[in-house]
């Protein structure tokens, strides 16, 4: 067990004085990606304190739902802190006005004028292959990201892309659609 | 051979047929918006350490196909460039969010010291014993001469007895 293992360990066994030494080696890593979610929208030492709040309140409640067997606590501690992050923008966004409220100029849409669409059988591409082109087309992100997040080298995104348009091509040449 | 499809085609494409069909574009929103439940962090942690089972994994996948805030977790967590940031002040608030005491009482309970064994003990369990039997003979005494005095006729019996110093010696006698 490592150290920060045991800390974590002597913090949910009842230990506060543990708890320091857990801020100590967490806040910096929280912190920054608590500020890569808001960047300028807000204050990232507040959403950070707003972070260890929720890890400490109701006795540990949240802390105690790690699981040291399943992740590195860095790795889940990140993914609370963005959660948290993502959380505190959507709290801060404009309330909503009533549409009874809103005045009837705002009310007033233009006919929408849609491209041109076309429609891929759900069961055409497996979800590896959605997900590809998703990361990729939807999300911008090159093929050394997708190779990092989805644990493959960067042929096999090549590769599962290619086939995946091919797959694409093959469906709407048959179907006349294109 | 299939000719390589470059990406610029691929993009234009996708971009015609992606977000025509609901059931297989991403959504644009996050968990916590647009009604996606949000994944457990636990399982996105896992995913994201490579760590789960082949089902499990898919699982997660379908799910990132509509959340794209899990995708951007993901993709920061694979990239983390953490940005030398000075967390002083953060550290000074959040270490005193939790008092710096032990919480659980068993925890301040003062262990009391070993115990005795041998002669001490029994010396100890001697000194204990007499001291009853002293604190009983007191008391004892205490409450007889208490009840004597709130209660003389009872004893008056006791005091009837003849006078053993006037058998032995006559009133005449003593004078």
């Amino acid at each position: 067990m490592s150290s920060d293992q045991q800390n974590l360990a002597r913090l949910l066994a009842g230990d506060n004085t543990a708890w320091s030494a857990f801020v100590e080696r967490y806040a910096g890593l929280i912190l920054s990606a608590v500020h890569r979610v808001i960047g300028l929208q807000g204050d990232a030492e507040d959403a950070a304190q707003d972070v260890f709040v929720r890890l400490c309140k109701d006795d540990f409640r949240l802390l105690r739902q790690y699981d040291p067997t399943r992740a590195g606590l860095g790795t889940w501690l990140t993914i609370v802190a963005r959660s948290v992050a993502h959380d505190g923008i959507r709290r801060r966004r404009a309330p909503t006005v009533p549409i009874d409220d809103a005045p009837e100029s705002a009310l007033a849409v233009q006919p929408p004028v849609l491209p041109e669409k076309l429609k891929i059988p759900p069961d055409l591409l497996s979800p590896r292959q959605q997900l590809v082109l998703t990361m990729l087309y939807d999300q911008d992100m090159d093929v050394a990201e997708i190779s990092t997040i989805l644990k493959v080298d960067a042929q096999t995104v090549r590769s599962t892309h290619h086939k995946a348009m091919l797959k694409l091509r093959a469906h709407f040449k048959e179907s006349g659609e294109r | 051979m299939d000719e390589i499809i470059p990406f610029e085609t691929g993009r234009r494409f996708w971009q015609k047929v992606a977000h025509g069909a609901g059931e297989t574009s991403v959504g644009k929103s996050g968990a916590g918006e647009g009604g996606i439940e949000p994944l457990d962090p636990m399982v996105l942690a896992a995913y994201a350490e490579g760590r789960l089972d082949p089902a499990a994994a898919e699982a997660v996948e379908i799910h990132l196909l509509t959340d794209s805030e899990a995708l951007e977790t993901l993709a920061a967590i694979a990239s983390p460039g953490h940005r030398a940031i000075d967390a002083d002040r953060l550290i000074a608030r959040a270490t005193a969010l939790v008092p710096n005491v032990p919480s659980r009482p068993a925890d301040r309970i003062v262990p009391l010291p070993a115990r005795t064994s041998g002669l001490r003990a029994y010396a100890a369990w001697g000194a204990m014993a007499a001291s009853l039997l002293v604190v009983s003979l007191v008391g004892f005494n205490v409450g007889r001469s208490a009840e004597h005095a709130l209660d003389p006729a009872r004893y008056q019996a006791a005091t009837d007895l003849p006078d053993p110093t006037l058998t032995l010696f006559p009133n005449d006698v003593l004078g």
